[in-house]
C-alpha cells in the first residue's frame, strides 16, 4: 500500500512549500501567509489543491448497495449528476472520513477526506468481494482535484465556462467542461461557506489546469490556499473536519452534523452503535465558542485538547481552534458534556473566558452576492 | 400530421384592444394599455398600474343573464375563442364533430363575483347549514365553484359546442405556451383535426395581493430589461385555431402563419425563481427549433417572457446568449403593452409576434430607458421597428421552473422534414407510486384492495357537525421524510407532499431512482382543486392582514405549477413539465397526453404522471352545502338511490416509458397502453344516456382483439353520473365484463381517481385479480359489477375510464406485457 501519493501542484508551486501531509499525501499548509490566504477565500477567490482527497470509483449493479453499506445517509434516490455529502463510519459509529459521493449514472465517484484513500479502498473492496457485481477502483493517483472558493469563485470560472456557471446548483455535477484546454468535471461543492467549486481532471493535466486558474485568477487577486486556511474556513462555517473534531469524536452523532441520517435504512456499518447512542442519548455534543476578544492572533497556547471548564468542573475539551480574521477573535469547537452543551453560556478554556455560540460563526459574503448583478470588478 | 400546424384563426382581447385589428394598430404605433388600476382600490399601496381592459361590456357579448353569471375569465376566453373560430371560418357542425379539440392555458382561474379570492366570502353560506340554502348563498357558492380553472375552458367548449378533447393547462405564466405544445401533440397524435388553443386570465385583487406580497411588482408601468424593475399585471385572452396545413388548404382556409414547433423543459431549481444560468430556457429553445425543423440561425426575432423582474430578465438574457452564441436576434417584451396576463401571456405574445411578422415590423419594448445590468441585447426600445421577419420565437418561463418556447413562422417557411417514417413505439407503465387512504406504496395499496380495507371514514381533521356529510378518504400520518428522503418535505403543504412522495415511490418502483438523467425525464401533473388548504390559508392571511400585510409565504404554493416545480426539484426532473386541471378525468387526461407526448419526443426516455387531491375544510363544506356529497350515509355505487359520494385525497404517480427502452434496461412493466380516447360534452349536467362516454370507451377499445377482460369505472355514488357511466358501459361492454370502481373504498379523489383506477387495472393484469366495488349492494342491472369480494382470472386487457361531472371524459386500454 502506497503511503505517499504525489501532489504535482505542490511540487509545481514550490517543493519547499510542502510542509504538511494529509491522508498520506504531501500537502501545503500555508503558501504565503494565513491572513492573506484567508482574505482570498472570504473576500475574493482562493485556489486549493485537493490532491489529498481520495477519488474512488464504484461500478456495477451492486455499486449502490456497496456504498450504502458504509454510509449513514441514503444514496438510493441521489439523482444523476448530483452529489451527496456523507461519512464513512466505523463499526462503533465513529466517522472514518468525510465523503462526497457523485452519481454519474454509469458509476459513483467517492471523494474522501480524512483518511488515506487506500484505507477506504480496502474497506470497500473487502465488502465488494461478497457482492455479485461491484467493482472498486482507486483513481486517486490518476485523477486530480482542485477547488475554487470565494465570493467571486463563480466569476473566475465564468471566464472559462461562460454565463451558465451561475445557474449551477449546490451539489450539482457538470461533466465535460473545458478550462485552459483541460477537460474537467465541475462539482458545485465546497467546505468554506462561500461559492465553492471542485474541479476533477486527469492528474497529468492538473498543473495545466492550476496554472490556467492562477493566471486568470490574477485579475481577482486569487491566491493558492493551504490546509491551514481551508481548515479554518471549514470551522467558521461548522463544516465537520475529520482531521480535527472528527478524529476526536466518539461517534458521528456527537458532531451535530447537518447530514441526514437514514433511520429507516437497511443495515450499514455503524448503524447498531448509532441506534444504541440514540436510545441512550448522546453523551457529548460539539459546540462552537468564541474567546475573549482581547486575545491577539499571536496568542500562545491555543490548541486542541485543552479542557473546557464550568467553574471548577471540567465539562469537555477543545477539539479545534483558530483565529478568525473576519471576527477578529479566536474561535473554537469543543466536545461538551450533553448537559452543558448549550449556546449563550460562559465557560473557560484554560485561563481564557469563552462563550458558546450557535453555528455557523460567520455570515458569508457570498450570501450577499447575486451573480446575475454583482461582479468583483464593480 | 408530423410537422408544424397551420394557424387559420386569431382572436385576442387585452388592454391594447378587444380585437385583432385594434391590437395590431396598438403594437404598430406603440400604444400601451397599462393604466391606473380601477378594479379595486390601491390606496396606501405602492403599485397602482395594471393592464386592465377598458370599455369592456359583457352584455355586448352575452345575454344579461349569462353576463351576470359567467366568470370574467371565462367571458374573456369565450370572446377570444369566438373571434378565432370566426376568423378560421369553422362551422358549428365542424365544432360539434368530435374532431375539434380545445386547449386553454389558465393560471389564476376564475375571479368570482368579488374580483378577489372569494373563499372567505363563503363563510356565512357555509355556516348557514344544516338546512336549505338561500338563493343568494347558493349563488355565492356556485360562483366560487365556477372559479375552478377547468370551468373556464369548459365554458368555451360549451359556448362553441366543441365535443373533442378538452384540456386545461396551468403551468402558471407559461400556461398558454404549454397549451400550444399540447395542441401540437394532439394534432400530431391524430386526436383531433383542429385545435382551438388559447389562454385567459382576468385581473383580480387576489392576483395583485399575491404578487404584491412577493415584492415583484413595478411601481409604475413595467419596463422589461430596462432600468426600473418589476412586473405590471394585466388581463386578457388570446386564441388561435390550429390544423394540419394540408387540411387547412383543402378546406380553403386562409393560413395566417405557422406554429412550427414547441420546446418545453423544467429548471428543477427553485419554487419561483428561474435558473440564473438560463439553462432550462436555453434547452427549451433548442428543443423548439429542433421540433420546428429549423436552424437557430433562422430565428429573426424573439418575443421574450420579459416580466421586468431582475431574476427573469437576466436569466432570459443569459439563455439567449447561450443559445445564439453571438448571433442573438432582436428581443422584445410585449408585457410592456398589456402587462403580464398570466395564463394569456404566452398566447397574446405569440399573437403579437405573428401580427408583427405579417405586417413587417418587430413589436417594441415600451417604457425602455437604458438597459439594466446583465441585460445587453437589442431590446427594440419603444418604437416598432420595420423589419421583414419569417421566423420568431415566443418564450415563456413560469413559477415552478417551467419553460416553454413556441416557434412561429410564415406559411411556406422551409423546414427539415420530421422523421415521418419513425415508428411510434408502444408505451408501457413501468412504475407505480401510491399515497392513498388505504396505504402508501403499490404493495400496501394492492393488499388493501384485496383485503377490502376501508379508506373512507369519519372526518376528524376538521369539524363537520353542521353539515350533512361526515365521511372522507383522508391521508393520515404520511411518513413523507421516510418515503422521500431526498426531499425536504417539512415546508411543503400536504398536497405537495402527496405528489412528491408518490413520484418518489413510482421512480423507485420503476427502478429509475438515480438512474436517469434529469433532462431525459418529464413530468405531467393532474389536479382538480390543487392545494386547497394552502388556498384557504392564503385567503385567511389576506383577510387578516390585507394586501399590505400579506406574508410572502402564502402565494407561491397556490400557483399550481409550483407543485410540479417542487416535485421536479426533489426528484430532479428537468424534461417537459405540464400541469392539467380537470375533475375526475384529470389523471387519465394527463396520462393520455403523456403517452402521446412521449411517443413524439425522443429527447425524453420517461415521464412521471401524477394526479393528486387534497380534502380541505372550506371546499369540502362548499360541496357539502351544495349537496354534492353524501348526505347522511355512505355512497352506494351504480345505485340510483345513492345519497352521494364522499371525497377522498391522495396521489398516484405512474412512470411511463417506451417499451423497448424499459425492456432494454430490464424494467418490469405492469402493462402497455394500447388505446386511448378523450372527449367532452361542454359543461353538460343533464345527460343520462352515456352516449359520449360510450363513444370515448369504444374508441379506446377500437383496434383490439375483443372486449377488455376487466373494466375500472368511476362510479362514485352520485346517482346521475353513475347511471350515465353504467349506461355507457352496458352499451360498450354488455353484461359479461367484470366492472369495478374504487371510489367507494377510497372516496372520490377527483383528479387521482382515474390513476387509482389505472393502477388497479395494471395490478389486475400483473396479478390476475380484480377488486370489489365498495357500496355496490343494489347496483343497476345489466352490468357484471364486482360485488362483495374480489375475483381472480386471466386478465390480459383492462379498460379504465375517467369522467368529470361535466362530461369531460377519458378512456384507456391497458394490455399485459408478455
Amino acid at each position: 500500500m502506497a503511503l505517499f501519493r504525489t501532489s504535482s501542484v505542490a511540487t509545481h508551486e514550490n517543493k519547499a512549500a510542502i510542509n504538511d501531509f494529509r491522508d498520506g499525501c504531501p500537502a501545503t499548509a500555508v503558501y504565503s501567509t494565513v491572513e492573506d490566504e484567508y482574505r482570498c477565500v472570504r473576500e475574493r477567490v482562493g485556489l486549493q489543491d485537493l490532491s489529498h482527497y481520495g477519488k474512488i470509483s464504484v461500478t456495477g449493479d451492486d455499486a449502490l448497495a456497496l456504498i450504502n453499506h458504509f454510509i449513514p445517509t441514503d444514496l438510493e434516490r441521489l439523482p444523476i449528476n448530483q452529489l451527496q455529502s456523507s461519512f464513512i463510519l466505523a463499526d462503533d459509529g465513529r466517522p472514518v472520513c468525510e465523503l462526497l459521493i457523485a452519481n454519474f449514472g454509469t458509476h459513483y465517484l467517492l471523494l474522501t477526506e480524512g483518511a488515506p484513500a487506500e484505507d477506504i479502498e480496502a474497506r470497500l473492496k473487502t465488502a465488494a468481494a461478497g457482492m455479485a457485481d461491484a467493482a472498486v477502483d482507486n483513481l486517486s493517483e490518476s485523477l486530480g482535484l482542485l477547488s475554487v472558493d470565494g465570493p467571486y469563485a463563480w466569476e473566475l470560472l465564468k471566464s472559462f465556462l461562460g454565463l451558465g456557471i451561475i445557474g449551477t446548483r449546490y451539489l450539482e455535477v457538470v461533466p465535460e467542461q473545458m478550462i485552459g484546454g483541460v477537460q474537467v468535471t465541475l462539482c458545485r461543492a465546497g467546505k468554506t461557506g462561500e461559492y465553492g467549486y471542485m474541479l476533477l481532471a486527469p492528474a497529468a493535466q492538473i498543473v495545466t489546469l492550476w496554472s490556467a486558474l492562477k493566471t486568470e485568477g490574477e485579475r481577482f487577486g486569487a491566491l493558492p490556499i493551504g490546509t491551514r486556511v481551508a481548515d479554518l474556513c471549514k470551522m467558521e462555517n461548522r463544516n465537520v473536519s475529520q482531521h480535527q473534531e472528527g478524529a476526536m469524536a466518539g461517534n458521528v452523532l456527537e458532531l451535530n452534523t447537518r447530514t441526514m441520517l437514514g433511520r429507516d435504512k437497511a443495515d450499514y456499518v455503524g448503524k447498531a452503535a448509532l441506534q444504541t447512542t440514540i436510545a441512550n442519548g448522546v453523551e457529548r455534543r460539539l459546540v462552537g465558542m468564541t474567546f475573549d476578544d482581547a486575545l491577539s492572533v499571536e496568542q500562545d497556547g491555543m490548541q486542541a485538547g485543552v479542557a473546557v471548564n464550568f467553574g471548577e468542573h471540567p465539562i469537555g475539551k477543545l477539539v479545534n481552534v483558530g483565529y478568525s480574521f473576519a471576527l477578529k477573535r479566536w474561535i473554537g469547537l469543543a466536545l461538551i458534556d450533553e448537559a452543558y452543551a448549550c449556546v449563550g453560556v460562559n465557560y473557560a478554556v484554560g485561563d481564557h473566558a469563552v462563550r458558546t455560540v450557535s453555528a455557523p460563526f460567520l455570515f458569508n459574503r457570498s450570501l450577499t452576492i447575486r451573480p446575475q448583478e454583482d461582479s468583483y470588478f464593480t | 400530421m408530423q410537422g408544424g400546424a397551420a394557424i387559420t384563426g386569431l382572436g385576442a382581447i387585452s388592454a391594447i384592444g378587444h380585437d385583432i385589428p385594434t391590437m395590431l394598430n396598438s403594437l404598430r404605433h406603440a400604444h400601451g394599455g397599462i393604466t391606473r388600476i380601477e378594479a379595486f382600490s390601491t390606496e396606501g399601496l405602492t403599485v397602482h398600474h395594471a393592464g386592465e381592459l377598458r370599455g369592456w361590456c359583457a352584455t355586448a357579448h352575452f345575454t344579461p343573464a349569462v353576463a351576470a353569471r359567467m366568470d370574467r375569465t371565462a367571458q374573456l376566453a369565450v370572446v377570444a375563442a369566438r373571434q378565432a373560430v370566426a376568423d378560421a371560418g369553422l362551422t358549428p357542425e365542424q365544432l360539434r364533430s368530435g374532431r375539434v379539440a380545445i386547449v386553454f392555458g389558465i393560471c389564476a382561474g376564475g375571479i368570482g363575483a368579488s374580483a378577489g379570492p372569494g373563499m372567505l366570502s363563503l363563510g356565512p353560506a357555509l355556516a348557514s347549514g344544516p338546512g336549505p340554502l338561500s338563493d343568494a348563498d347558493r349563488d355565492g357558492l356556485e360562483r366560487f365553484r365556477d372559479t375552478a380553472l377547468y370551468y373556464q375552458t369548459e365554458a368555451v367548449a360549451a359556448d362553441l359546442g366543441i365535443t373533442g378533447p378538452c384540456l386545461t393547462i396551468s403551468t402558471a405564466c407559461a400556461a398558454s405556451t404549454s397549451a400550444l405544445s399540447s395542441a401540437l401533440t394532439l394534432l400530431r397524435a391524430g386526436r383531433a383535426d383542429i385545435v382551438v388553443v388559447g389562454g385567459a386570465d382576468a385581473w383580480s385583487r387576489g392576483t395583485y395581493a399575491g404578487f404584491y406580497s412577493l415584492g415583484a411588482m413595478a411601481e409604475g408601468p413595467c419596463s422589461p430589461f430596462s432600468q426600473d424593475t418589476g412586473v405590471t399585471f394585466g388581463e386578457g385572452a388570446g386564441c388561435i385555431v390550429l390544423e394540419a396545413p394540408e387540411a387547412a388548404r383543402a378546406r380553403g382556409a386562409a393560413v395566417r402563419g405557422m406554429l412550427l414547433g414547441c420546446g418545453t423543459t423544467a429548471d428543477a431549481h427553485h419554487i419561483t425563481s428561474p435558473n440564473p444560468g438560463g439553462k432550462g430556457l436555453m434547452r427549451a429553445m433548442q428543443l423548439a427549433v429542433q421540433d420546428a425543423g429549423i436552424d437557430a440561425g433562422a430565428v429573426q426575432y424573439i418575443n421574450a417572457h420579459g416580466t421586468g423582474t431582475p431574476d427573469n430578465d437576466v436569466a432570459e438574457t443569459v439563455a439567449i446568449h447561450r443559445m445564439f452564441e453571438g448571433h442573438e436576434p432582436p428581443v422584445s417584451s410585449s408585457k410592456s403593452f398589456f402587462g403580464h396576463t398570466l395564463g394569456a401571456a404566452g398566447i397574446l405574445e405569440f399573437i403579437a409576434s405573428l401580427l408583427g411578422m405579417k405586417a413587417g415590423f418587430l413589436p417594441p419594448t415600451l417604457n425602455f430607458t437604458a438597459a439594466r445590468g446583465g441585460c445587453d441585447l437589442d431590446y427594440v426600445p419603444n418604437v416598432a421597428r420595420p423589419q421583414d421577419m419569417r421566423v420568431f420565437l415566443s418564450m415563456s418561463a413560469a413559477f415552478g421552473g417551467v419553460n416553454a418556447v413556441a416557434v412561429g413562422a410564415r406559411d411556406g417557411t422551409p423546414t427539415s422534414a420530421r422523421d415521418a417514417a419513425r415508428p411510434l413505439e408502444p408505451i408501457v407503465v413501468s412504475g407505480i407510486g401510491i399515497v392513498s387512504p388505504v396505504g402508501f406504496g403499490v404493495e400496501a395499496f394492492r393488499a388493501a384492495l384485496r383485503d377490502g380495507t376501508p379508506g373512507a371514514g369519519p372526518i376528524t381533521r376538521f369539524e363537520t357537525e353542521q353539515g350533512g356529510c361526515h365521511l372522507a378518504g383522508l391521508i393520515a400520518d404520511l411518513p413523507a421524510r421516510r418515503l422521500a428522503p431526498s426531499a425536504d418535505t417539512r415546508r411543503m403543504d400536504p398536497f405537495t407532499q402527496f405528489a412528491v412522495v408518490a413520484a418518489t415511490l413510482a421512480l423507485k418502483d420503476a427502478g429509475l431512482s438515480g438512474k436517469i438523467p434529469p433532462e431525459k425525464i418529464g413530468l405531467h401533473i393532474a389536479m382538480c382543486g390543487g392545494p386547497s388548504g394552502s388556498a384557504q390559508a392564503f385567503a385567511a392571511a389576506l383577510d387578516q392582514g390585507g394586501i399590505a400585510g400579506l406574508g410572502a409565504k402564502y402565494f407561491p404554493p397556490i400557483v399550481f405549477a409550483t407543485v410540479g416545480g417542487q416535485v421536479g426539484q426533489c426528484c430532479q426532473i428537468r424534461g417537459a413539465s405540464f400541469t392539467f386541471m380537470d375533475g375526475a378525468g384529470a389523471g387519465l387526461q394527463a396520462l393520455a397526453h403523456a403517452h402521446d407526448f412521449l411517443q413524439q419526443h425522443e429527447e425524453l426516455d420517461a415521464i412521471v404522471v401524477i394526479a393528486a387531491d387534497e380534502v380541505a375544510p372550506m371546499v369540502f363544506k362548499m360541496q357539502d352545502r351544495l349537496n354534492a356529497l353524501a348526505q347522511g350515509g355512505t355512497p352506494a355505487l351504480y345505485d340510483l338511490a345513492s345519497p352521494g359520494p364522499v371525497p377522498g385525497e391522495g396521489a398516484v404517480a405512474l412512470v411511463i416509458e417506451r417499451e423497448p427502452t424499459a425492456l432494454a434496461r430490464k424494467g418490469k412493466p405492469y402493462g402497455r397502453i394500447t388505446g386511448l380516447a378523450l372527449g367532452s360534452e361542454g359543461l353538460t349536467t343533464d345527460d343520462t344516456t352515456g352516449s359520449a362516454l360510450a363513444d370515448v370507451a369504444s374508441r379506446a377499445i377500437n383496434g383490439h382483439s375483443g372486449l377488455p377482460d376487466v373494466a375500472f369505472g368511476q362510479a362514485r355514488g352520485a346517482a346521475q353520473q353513475d347511471a350515465r357511466e353504467a349506461e355507457a358501459l352496458r352499451q360498450v361492454l354488455g353484461s359479461t365484463v367484470p366492472v369495478t370502481s374504487l371510489n367507494g373504498q377510497l372516496g372520490l379523489a377527483d383528479a387521482a381517481s382515474g390513476l387509482y383506477a389505472a393502477a388497479a387495472g395494471l395490478l389486475a393484469l400483473r396479478h390476475g385479480e380484480t377488486y370489489a366495488t365498495f357500496g355496490a349492494t343494489t347496483p343497476v342491472p345489466g352490468l357484471d359489477i364486482v360485488q362483495g369480494t374480489g375475483r381472480t382470472g386471466d386478465y390480459r386487457r383492462a379498460l379504465v375510464l375517467g369522467a368529470s361531472p361535466h362530461g369531460n371524459s377519458a378512456a384507456m386500454m391497458f394490455e399485459a406485457v408478455a
